[in-house]
């Protein structure tokens, strides 16, 4: 099966003079929940920023279904929704005109937009607050209305930066819930997070980075084994990775 | 504590320093200070011709009780109160009294300082009445800075209480009642029963509220900052205020105009550019206030050639404004990410800006069209918009924008 998103050898960062990714490769094919994993400053962030479109690698490439941002900005940016790590809206719009500007520029026709609105603000309890201006919302809603957006449109690729902050048990429940049904329906998600108890137990694949490299990917099984230790959790190799304990890696 | 007093003063002297930067920058706006003088030279004339025509039956003490009113009830605390004092300084809310009590006070003599103002502004209209002397308006005067003092303390009091709409009625109406007695110099046992009145309100329910109530800092800082906020407001007149930028209001009754007309790409930022016209930063305000200003000229101008002039000159300065809708910050991870090209999305600018420009010339074309009732004029002057309206925003902004 093709890849959905190819990252190849990817250097970057915010300036030439300074990278803050060296060489970062991995893949993630249809159907596959991949976990980025990696301390404050290990480079999630700047990787998805690259991902996006936001920063121009300074060497490698990034596809997603085999084209590149350079090739079709419009065909590249259709096939990615994204869950930004700090809500962020337009201030003088209700979270239905959020909602409906999401789905034009995505080309949703509106009786299938109007069906998956009335869908989404249910599944997260918003459905009393279509009309509402994001001032009048908490944090936590704020997150949701960017969840909301996000899933209601068809991309191949869902990039999610920390999406649990300041969401709501139910709001986290059924954001994952969500999750799996974009995965069975052929979708790829890569979820940058550190909740690793949840991540643990969603994510088909992790991939740790470290110091902006990417130091270990895999199931966990493999990185289990990797690391020797057979009961070891994720958080016990994140922790170990984070203290330097690195010579099983090589 | 001593620590708390020097914060307060500390807090107080720079604010001053802030407040008289803003002012210089007002003062060197040399057009403003034209315009006011003209302004008061202006007003001190109509002023004098009003005086002169009023009526002996005009009542004067209920429309001087009114505007006193106005300003002895309206009563602001400054505290130099911040958000990040509920964490620092809620601990110690039990040591500030010299602290609140000191901006009280503060805040009391700057308001007597304009109750003063208002006074000498309305003097030649209170003595205008014989039965009026310069004592008995000192007298009067005298007695707002206590009826202030008083209204000082409620106010105080007020912050405690979870419900204060009562209590600011209470306060209001015994204030004004107090101030129309002294004014309209009813007999003085009048005065001296509002004044027992006044003390034992004070002492039976203001005060109380101490004693069942919480301090509410959360208005305490509200109060703060629409205090903050009006000096930015002023300042935001003349030139631009940072902190002011971002202000949205919903106005839903311009949502008629707001319809998502086709359901496409195309329309996305064309409702988006258009919603920010109608809800963001005041760019309606602007647009209303140069259509108005430009209608009134031209519209009592007498010179078809000037008329033209100001259809123009509004046109040019409405399209000047209404660049910032593209230029305003949106957020990245929507409109930032939508599968939309710049071409798209400077053409929908453009149509917004086109259609604005368009509708603002039309109008002014009609409206002086009324008083020019001239074919040649109106063609003329609906030519004008078309070429401006178009020239600006297909013309120069696309081309501007495009590269």
């Amino acid at each position: 099966m093709d890849p959905i998103l190819k990252v190849n050898h990817l250097v970057g960062g915010y300036s030439r003079q300074n990278d803050v990714l060296h060489d970062i490769s991995f893949e993630i094919k249809p159907g596959e929940l991949v976990g980025l994993v990696g301390l404050n400053g290990a480079g999630k962030s700047t990787t998805i920023k690259h991902i996006l479109g936001l920063l121009q690698p300074h060497s490698g490439e990034i596809n997603i279904n085999g084209i590149g941002i350079k090739e079709n900005m419009e065909q590249y940016r259709r096939q990615i929704a994204y869950v930004p790590e700090t809500p962020e809206l337009y201030e003088h719009l209700t979270l239905k005109e959020h909602l409906s500007l999401s789905a034009m520029a995505y080309g949703l026709d509106k009786k299938n937009f109007e069906h998956r609105v009335e869908d989404l603000a249910v599944r997260f309890r918003m459905e009393k607050r279509l009309n509402w201006f994001p001032g009048q919302f908490s944090k936590g809603m704020k997150q949701k209305v960017m969840i909301m957006c996000a899933f209601l449109v068809n991309p191949s690729l869902y990039v999610v930066d920390e999406p649990f902050v300041g969401l709501d048990p139910i709001g986290i429940q059924s954001f994952l819930d969500l999750m799996i049904e974009m995965k069975e329906n052929g979708c790829g998600i890569l979820m940058s997070t550190h909740i690793l108890s949840t991540a643990e137990q969603y994510c088909d694949r992790f991939i740790i980075l470290h110091d902006g490299k990417c130091v270990v990917q895999g199931n966990l099984e493999e990185i289990k084994e990797k690391y020797g230790k057979r009961d070891a959790t994720l958080h016990d190799i994140y922790v170990a990775i984070a203290k330097g304990d690195t010579a099983w890696i090589h | 504590m001593d620590s708390l007093i020097s914060l307060w003063q500390r807090r107080l002297r720079d604010y001053w320093i802030m407040a008289s930067r803003y002012w210089g920058i007002i003062g060197k706006n040399s057009g403003l200070m034209f315009t006011l003088y003209v302004l008061i030279i202006l007003g001190s004339v109509y002023y004098k011709k009003t005086l002169d025509q009023l009526p002996e039956t005009f009542p004067v003490s209920l429309v001087l009780t009114v505007v006193f009113g106005f300003f002895v009830i309206r009563t602001p605390i400054r505290t130099f109160i911040q958000q990040a004092d509920v964490i620092f300084l809620l601990p110690l809310e039990s040591q500030m009294g010299r602290y609140f009590y000191k901006s009280c006070r503060y805040s009391f003599m700057l308001q007597c300082a304009i109750i003063i103002i208002v006074f000498v502004l309305f003097s030649p209209l209170y003595l205008k009445y014989p039965m009026h002397s310069v004592a008995s308006y000192l007298l009067v005067l005298i007695l707002a800075f206590f009826v202030k003092a008083w209204n000082m303390d409620c106010k105080w009091h007020e912050q405690y209480s979870d419900n204060p709409f009562l209590l600011k009625v209470i306060r209001g109406c015994l204030t004004l009642l107090f101030l129309y007695a002294v004014i309209s110099q009813q007999p003085i046992v009048l005065a001296i029963t509002y004044i027992i009145v006044m003390g034992l309100v004070s002492y039976f329910l203001f005060h109380r509220q101490r004693v069942n109530g919480v301090l509410h800092w959360d208005r305490l800082i509200a109060m703060e900052n629409h205090q903050m906020m009006l000096l930015l407001r002023f300042t935001n007149l003349f030139v631009d205020v940072p902190q002011l930028k971002g202000r949205v209001k919903s106005r839903p009754w311009l949502n008629v105009f707001l319809k998502f007309r086709k359901f496409d790409k195309v329309h996305v930022f064309r409702y988006l550019y258009f919603s920010i016209f109608l809800r963001a930063e005041d760019y309606l305000g602007i647009y209303l206030r140069l259509t108005i200003v430009g209608a009134i000229l031209s519209f009592y101008t007498d010179h078809d050639l000037f008329a033209l002039f100001v259809i123009l000159s509004v046109l040019y300065l409405t399209g000047l404004q209404l660049y910032g809708i593209f230029t305003r910050p949106v957020p990245q991870a929507l409109a930032g990410m939508y599968p939309i090209t710049k071409a798209v999305k400077i053409k929908s600018y453009c149509s917004i800006i086109l259609i604005c420009l368009f509708v603002q010339g039309l109008l002014l074309s009609i409206i002086t069209t009324i008083s020019h009732p001239r074919i040649s004029f109106a063609l003329l002057s609906m030519l004008i918009t078309l070429v401006v309206s178009i020239g600006l925003s297909y013309g120069y902004y696309y081309r501007k924008l495009i590269k």
